[in-house]
């Protein structure tokens, strides 16, 4: 009968602290990976949202016969004035190709200086373009006009606001800058990104919690200056 | 019943070793994520510096010839790591006297391994 006796208190207690211990180590390294592997894809959700908007607009400004950078809240806003006879070759709302106009003494092709104006600015979520600064302009808009007026909401270009998957495509983007050097024909591109990890309203964060921030610079040249 | 006992123990200092290496596994395994992660940063933001160069180049031969040689500038980025190498590599064409051949070079090191990229295009200069 002394074989089929309980467990001592001891061994309860034992028993119990390594189990608690256990669970302690597993849940610190469950609460760990998750952490860190939340933030590796944060960071490289971040850095592609701000390469793929750059290039974007590296292309057209690469393209542009002008571009000219306009203040705004949240960073600047730019108008690209693109040469004449442009073509959307890939559908995306924004002509990729040009025809030449005419062709100069030297063999040069001049493409014409009054083609569509494709803009870059922040707005709230209807894509109009906001003369007086307000606290709605979260959003980064592109639009293309025939002339030279302010985009309206019309003009904005929804296959580069929207994602394909439904959602605006670029939430992470939190301010675009654009500076110009106009005597070069360069035109400097700055994309804050960052990354939604320490709550899902990043415009209530303090920059101090947005520990995933990421800048992009890039300049570009205006190759297309021949009008 | 000593045994059962005794085995009880065991057990439990095994699932102890046992997690121990796991956890010790899956940190390392994260941890090389981070640091994928931020070679992939250190990377956008250098190809986009170097993209600029090129730019800056372009601009530059628009209104006067370019200067054949090699160039090496240590840059500092912002919110990269690791030192910057930066060689600007100039030469004209063979048979041109206005085409050129521009290659931009980054070379960083990570740890111990030298990491690099080359961004090659052909400039005319002077091109207006």
């Amino acid at each position: 009968m002394s074989n089929r006796r309980g467990f001592s208190l001891v061994e309860l207690v034992i028993v119990t602290a390594m189990t608690s211990l256990l669970i302690g180590i597993l849940g610190y390294v469950y609460v760990w990976v998750s952490g860190k592997s939340a933030q590796a894809y944060a960071q490289q959700a971040v850095i592609s949202q701000a390469s793929r908007i750059t290039d974007d607009m590296e292309k057209t400004i690469s393209n542009a016969v002008s571009c000219t950078p306009l203040v705004n809240l949240f960073g600047s806003s730019m108008s690209c004035t693109m040469p004449e006879n442009g073509i959307d070759t890939n559908g995306d709302g924004v002509d990729d190709k040009w025809a030449p106009k005419l062709i100069g003494p030297r063999g040069q092709a001049k493409y014409g200086a009054s083609g569509k104006r494709v803009w870059y600015y922040f707005s709230d979520s209807t894509g109009s373009y906001l003369a007086v600064p307000s606290a709605a302009q979260r959003y980064v808009f592109r639009a293309v006009r025939t002339d030279s007026a302010l985009p309206t909401l019309a003009n904005a270009d929804n296959t580069f606001r929207n994602s394909p998957g439904g959602g605006f495509k670029w939430n992470l983007v939190s301010s675009v800058t654009f500076t110009a050097d106009a005597p070069k024909k360069l035109i400097t591109v700055k994309v804050k990104c960052a990354n939604l990890a320490y709550g899902m309203n990043r415009r209530a964060e303090t920059a101090s919690s947005l520990s995933r921030e990421f800048e992009l610079e890039r300049t570009v040249f205006t190759q297309n200056w021949r009008k | 019943m000593h045994s059962q006992r005794g085995t009880m123990m065991v057990e439990l200092m095994i699932a102890l070793v046992f997690l121990a290496v796991t956890a010790s596994v899956m940190m390392r395994g994260v941890a090389s994520l981070s640091t994928a992660s931020a070679v992939a940063r250190d990377r956008a933001l250098i190809l986009s510096y170097m993209k600029s160069r090129i730019e800056m180049i372009k601009a530059k031969a628009r209104t006067t010839a370019l200067t054949p040689g090699s160039t090496s500038t240590t840059p500092t980025l912002r919110q990269v790591a690791y030192p910057l190498t930066c060689t600007e590599d100039i030469a004209l064409e063979p048979g041109f006297t206005n085409l050129y051949r521009v290659k931009v070079i980054g070379g960083w090191t990570v740890g111990s391994r030298g990491q690099n990229m080359k961004l090659e295009t052909l400039v005319v200069a002077p091109d207006e």
